[in-house]
C-alpha cells in the first residue's frame, strides 16, 4: 500500500536525508556564506594562557589522536601551534598514538615553522610515538631522557640543544593535549597535573566535554572542544580549514533542527489523523 | 605501610570483599534476595529466537576489546555475555558470528564457543573457525569490516557488549538498517546515549558488569550483585552527607575519604 | 589433564597475580623508598610486561584466523564475499612485504617511502572517511529517534534541540542565551548523571574483579561455570 505524504515524511528514507546533508555540507565549503564567527570564552581563555607564557618557557604538546580523528582535531592543533610559534617559547611535541607521527607530519606541513623563523632542535622538537599510554606520560614526567632516548629522527636527546637541560615535567610550564580519548585526557591530569601542578590545557571532542567539565578549571586550566577551531583561527588571524567548516556546521545543524521539527509535525499530524479516523 | 591517601580506598575494598563473601555464604545457606530484571540480558533469548525463526545468523561484538587495558573488566563482561549467546545459538541451532577486534580474546572466544556446544550436547556442530572472526585491530578498519558483515550476512540479531568508541553508532545504525534486533551495552559514558537512542535494549554501565553473575543464574553469584547495590547506597548516603556538610562549610567527609 | 590442573590451577594463578597487583597499588608510593616497595614495584612492572608480551603473541592468532577464513572464502568462491576476501589477502600480503621492507629497526630501508605512502594516502584517508561517515549516521539516528512520543522522549527532544542550537555557530552569534542554557544542562544534569553512572560502573567493575579473584567469574578462562 502506498504511503501517504505524511507517512513518507515521518519515515523519510535515509538516502534523502543523506543527500540533503551532503548538499548542506558541500555548498558552504565550496562557497562560504560569511556567517558570523562568535568567539567563545573558552577559546579566549585558551589563547590567554598561551599569550601568558613567559619567554623561553617549555611547552609539551601531545598530538594524542590518530589518523581517524585527524580531520576533526587537526585544525585546532594547527591553530594552537600557530599561536605558540608566534611566541618565544620552546615546543616539545610527542604522541601517544602509534599513527601519531603521520598526524605530526601533516600538522607541521600546515603550520610551517620556517615561516616563523623556528628551527628544529632549537625551538621545537618531535619526540615521536611513545608507547604505553599513561605509563609513558609518567615516564616522560619523571625522566624525559630515560623515557625517550632519541627524537623521532633518531638524534639522541642530549645532542638536541633545547633538550640538553630538560629532565622532566618540572621543567615544563604547560602541557597541551588534543585528543579524542577520555582516558588520555584524564591520564595527563593524574600523571602531570596532580603530582607536578603543571598548567594543563585540553582540547577534546564536543561529546567528551561533560566528562571533562568536573576537572575544569581546577586541574584543566583551559578546556575546549575541537569544533571551535574556526573561532581560534579567527581570533589569532590565521584562517584555515576550521573557519571554512563553520558555515558548513551552521547549515548542517540548522538542516537537522528543521528536519526534526518537520518529522515531529508529521508524527503528530498522523497521530491526529488516526485518532480522527478511529 | 599503606600509601598515604589510599588508606580509605583499601578499607573500602576489604569491606566490599568481606561483605561479598558474607552475602554469598548467606545466599548459599538459603537467604533469598530478589533483583529487578535486566531487560537487555533477558532479551538475549528473544533475540536468538528471532534469528532462529528468520533463518539468519546472530552477530556479536565486544567492541574494541582488550584484556590488558583500562577496559579489561568490560571485555570480560562482554565475554560472559558471549558465552550465553553461544549457548543459546547452540541450543536453537543458529549460526553465530563473533567479530573480534583484539586478538587476545580469540582463544577465550574459541573455548567459550566450544564449551557452549558441548554443554548443549552438540559438540560436532561447533564451527569456531567460521564463527570467531578476527577482523582488524584498527578501529575504523574494524568498523568497516563489521559493516560489511552486516550488509552481506544480514544477521537478525546484533548483540554488542563491551568497550565501544566512535564506531558504536556506525554499528548501531548499520544493523538497524539491515533489520536486526539490537541488544547493546557499555560502561563507556560517551557511547551510552548512542546505544540508548538506537538500540532496542540497552545495558547501562554496571548492568554489563553484572551480566556474568546474572546470566549464570547461580544464587551465590547474586550475592555480589547485592553488595554492588549496597555500595551504591553507601555512595549516595556519603554524597548527600558530604554535600550538606560542604554547604555548611566543613569538608570533613572529603578529608576523611582522602585518608 | 586432571581437574586440579584444568580448573583450579588457572584460578590460583589469577588469584596470586591479582593480589600482587592490588597490593602493589596500595603499598608502593610514587617514589618508592623502602626495599619492599621497590621490590613490589619491580614485580608489578614485570607482571605488566609479561601481560603485554602475552598479548603481543596473540597477534599470531589473528593473522592465522584471517588467513584461514578468507582463503576459505576464496577457494569456495562464496558468492558476494570471495572477491573481497581475495582483495583483503592481496593487500595484507603487500602491506607486510612493504612494511618489512621499510623497517629501520631491521636495518632495511627499501620500501619505506611506499609504506609511508600507503599508510598516509590509503589507510589514513580511509580511516578519516569512516570517522566522517558518523555525521550521516548521527543525522539519520536523530531524525528517527527525536520524536515526542512519551515524556522522556520529549525531554530528550528538548535537550537535544538546546544542545544542537548551542553547538551551531549561527545560533551562538544571534541567540547566545542558548549557550547558557546548554551550559547549565551540562553542568548540573549531565555531570551529575555521568557521575552516578560512573560510580555504579566502578562498583560493578570492583565486584567483577572480586568475583574473578574468588574464582566465581571464569569467562576469561573460556568457561561459564
Amino acid at each position: 500500500m502506498a504511503k501517504s505524504p505524511l507517512e513518507y515524511i515521518e519515515s523519510l528514507p535515509r538516502e534523502i536525508i543523506y543527500t540533503i546533508l551532503i548538499i548542506c555540507l558541500a555548498v558552504p565549503l565550496v562557497k562560504p556564506l560569511g556567517l558570523p564567527v562568535p568567539i567563545s570564552s573558552r577559546v579566549k581563555e585558551w589563547h590567554q594562557y598561551v599569550e601568558g607564557l613567559p619567554d623561553g618557557a617549555y611547552v609539551l604538546v601531545s598530538v594524542d589522536y590518530g589518523v581517524g580523528s585527524l580531520p576533526a582535531l587537526e585544525p585546532f592543533m594547527v591553530a594552537t601551534l600557530h599561536d605558540l610559534f608566534e611566541r618565544n617559547v620552546k615546543v616539545v611535541i610527542m604522541t601517544l598514538y602509534s599513527d601519531g607521527p603521520i598526524c605530526y607530519e601533516s600538522l607541521i606541513t600546515k603550520v610551517n615553522p620556517d615561516a616563523y623563523g623556528k628551527q628544529y632542535g632549537v625551538d621545537y622538537v618531535f619526540l615521536g610515538y611513545i608507547p604505553g599510554g599513561e605509563t609513558a606520560m609518567k615516564a616522560v614526567a619523571e625522566n624525559l631522557h630515560a623515557a625517550v632516548p632519541t627524537d623521532y629522527y633518531g638524534t639522541p636527546l642530549n645532542q638536541i640543544p633545547m633538550l640538553k637541560d630538560i629532565s622532566g615535567a618540572s621543567d615544563f610550564a604547560m602541557i597541551i593535549s588534543v585528543t579524542p580519548s577520555g582516558d588520555v585526557a584524564q591520564g595527563w591530569i593524574r600523571q602531570w597535573v596532580t603530582p607536578y601542578g603543571i598548567t594543563y590545557m585540553s582540547c577534546v571532542l564536543a561529546m567528551m566535554m561533560p566528562t571533562m567539565e568536573p576537572y575544569y578549571p581546577a586541574q584543566v586550566k583551559a578546556l575546549t572542544d575541537a569544533g571551535r577551531a574556526g573561532e581560534y583561527e579567527y581570533l589569532i588571524g590565521k584562517p584555515g580549514s576550521g573557519i571554512r567548516k563553520l558555515d558548513a556546521f551552521s547549515v548542517a545543524h540548522i538542516m537537522l533542527i528543521i528536519a526534526i521539527i518537520i518529522a515531529n509535525i508529521a508524527y503528530f499530524a498522523l497521530k491526529a489523523q488516526k485518532k480522527g479516523g478511529a | 605501610m599503606i600509601v598515604s591517601g589510599r588508606f580509605m580506598e583499601f578499607v573500602a575494598l576489604i569491606l566490599i570483599w568481606v561483605l561479598a563473601m558474607i552475602a554469598i555464604d548467606k545466599i548459599k545457606k538459603g537467604w533469598t534476595v530478589s533483583f529487578r530484571r535486566i531487560a537487555g540480558l533477558d532479551a538475549l533469548e528473544e533475540a536468538v529466537g528471532r534469528a532462529a525463526e528468520m533463518g539468519r545468523p546472530v552477530h556479536f561484538t565486544s567492541g574494541l576489546n582488550s584484556l590488558t587495558g583500562t577496559w579489561a573488566p568490560l571485555t570480560v563482561a562482554g565475554l560472559a555475555v558471549f558465552g550465553e549467546v553461544a549457548r543459546l545459538c547452540a541450543r536453537y541451532r543458529v549460526p553465530v558470528i563473533y567479530s573480534v577486534y583484539g586478538t587476545q580474546v580469540i582463544p577465550i572466544a574459541h573455548e567459550l564457543y566450544k564449551q557452549a556446544f558441548l554443554a548443549e550436547g552438540r559438540p560436532e556442530e561447533a564451527k569456531p573457525e567460521e564463527a570467531i572472526r578476527y577482523l582488524s585491530s584498527s578501529q575504523f578498519a574494524y568498523a568497516a569490516a563489521v559493516q560489511g558483515i552486516a550488509e552481506r550476512e544480514r544477521p537478525a540479531a546484533n548483540i554488542m557488549v563491551g568497550p565501544f568508541y566512535a564506531e558504536s553508532l556506525i554499528f548501531a545504525e548499520t544493523f538497524y538498517r539491515v533489520g536486526a534486533i539490537q541488544v547493546a551495552g557499555t560502561a563507556r559514558l560517551y557511547q551510552i546515549p548512542f546505544f540508548a537512542i538506537v538500540g532496542d535494549y540497552v545495558l547501562i554501565g554496571e548492568e554489563c558488569y553484572a551480566a556474568g553473575a546474572y546470566l549464570t543464574k547461580d544464587p551465590a553469584h547474586t550475592g555480589s550483585l547485592f553488595v554492588q547495590d549496597l555500595g551504591k547506597m553507601v555512595a549516595i548516603v556519603l554524597g548527600v552527607i558530604g554535600a550538606l556538610l560542604t554547604t555548611a562549610g566543613t569538608k570533613a567527609i572529603v578529608e576523611f575519604l582522602k585518608l | 589433564m586432571s581437574l586440579a590442573y584444568r580448573r583450579h590451577l588457572p584460578i590460583i594463578i589469577t588469584f596470586i597475580m591479582g593480589i600482587i597487583m592490588i597490593l602493589q597499588y596500595f603499598i608502593v608510593p610514587k617514589q618508592p623508598v623502602e626495599p619492599y616497595q621497590i621490590t613490589m614495584q619491580k614485580v608489578g612492572e614485570t607482571l605488566t610486561n609479561w601481560a603485554n608480551l602475552l598479548a603481543a603473541f596473540t597477534i599470531g592468532f589473528g593473522m592465522v584466523n584471517i588467513a584461514l577464513i578468507h582463503s576459505r572464502h576464496v577457494s569456495r568462491k562464496t558468492p558476494g564475499q570471495w572477491y573481497y576476501s581475495a582483495w583483503l589477502l592481496f593487500v595484507a600480503v603487500i602491506m607486510v612485504i612493504v612494511g618489512i621492507g621499510g623497517e629501520p629497526a631491521l636495518g632495511i630501508n627499501v620500501s619505506k617511502y611506499q609504506y609511508d605512502w600507503m599508510t598516509t594516502y590509503v589507510f589514513a584517508a580511509l580511516s578519516g572517511t569512516m570517522y566522517s561517515s558518523l555525521a550521516f549516521y548521527i543525522t539519520s539516528a536523530c531524525y528517527r529517534a527525536f520524536r515526542a512520543r512519551t515524556i522522556e522522549a520529549t525531554a530528550l527532544l528538548i535537550v537535544g534541540f538546546i544542545t544542537l542550537m548551542s553547538r551551531t555557530p549561527a545560533f551562538q552569534a544571534y541567540l547566545p542565551q542558548v549557550i547558557e542554557v546548554a551550559d547549565w544542562i551540562n553542568k548540573y544534569i549531565v555531570k551529575s548523571s555521568f557521575r552516578g553512572i560512573l560510580i555504579g560502573g566502578a562498583l560493578g567493575a570492583i565486584l567483577l574483579g572480586i568475583r574473578t579473584l574468588m574464582g566465581m567469574e571464569t569467562g576469561y578462562l573460556g568457561r561459564r561455570d
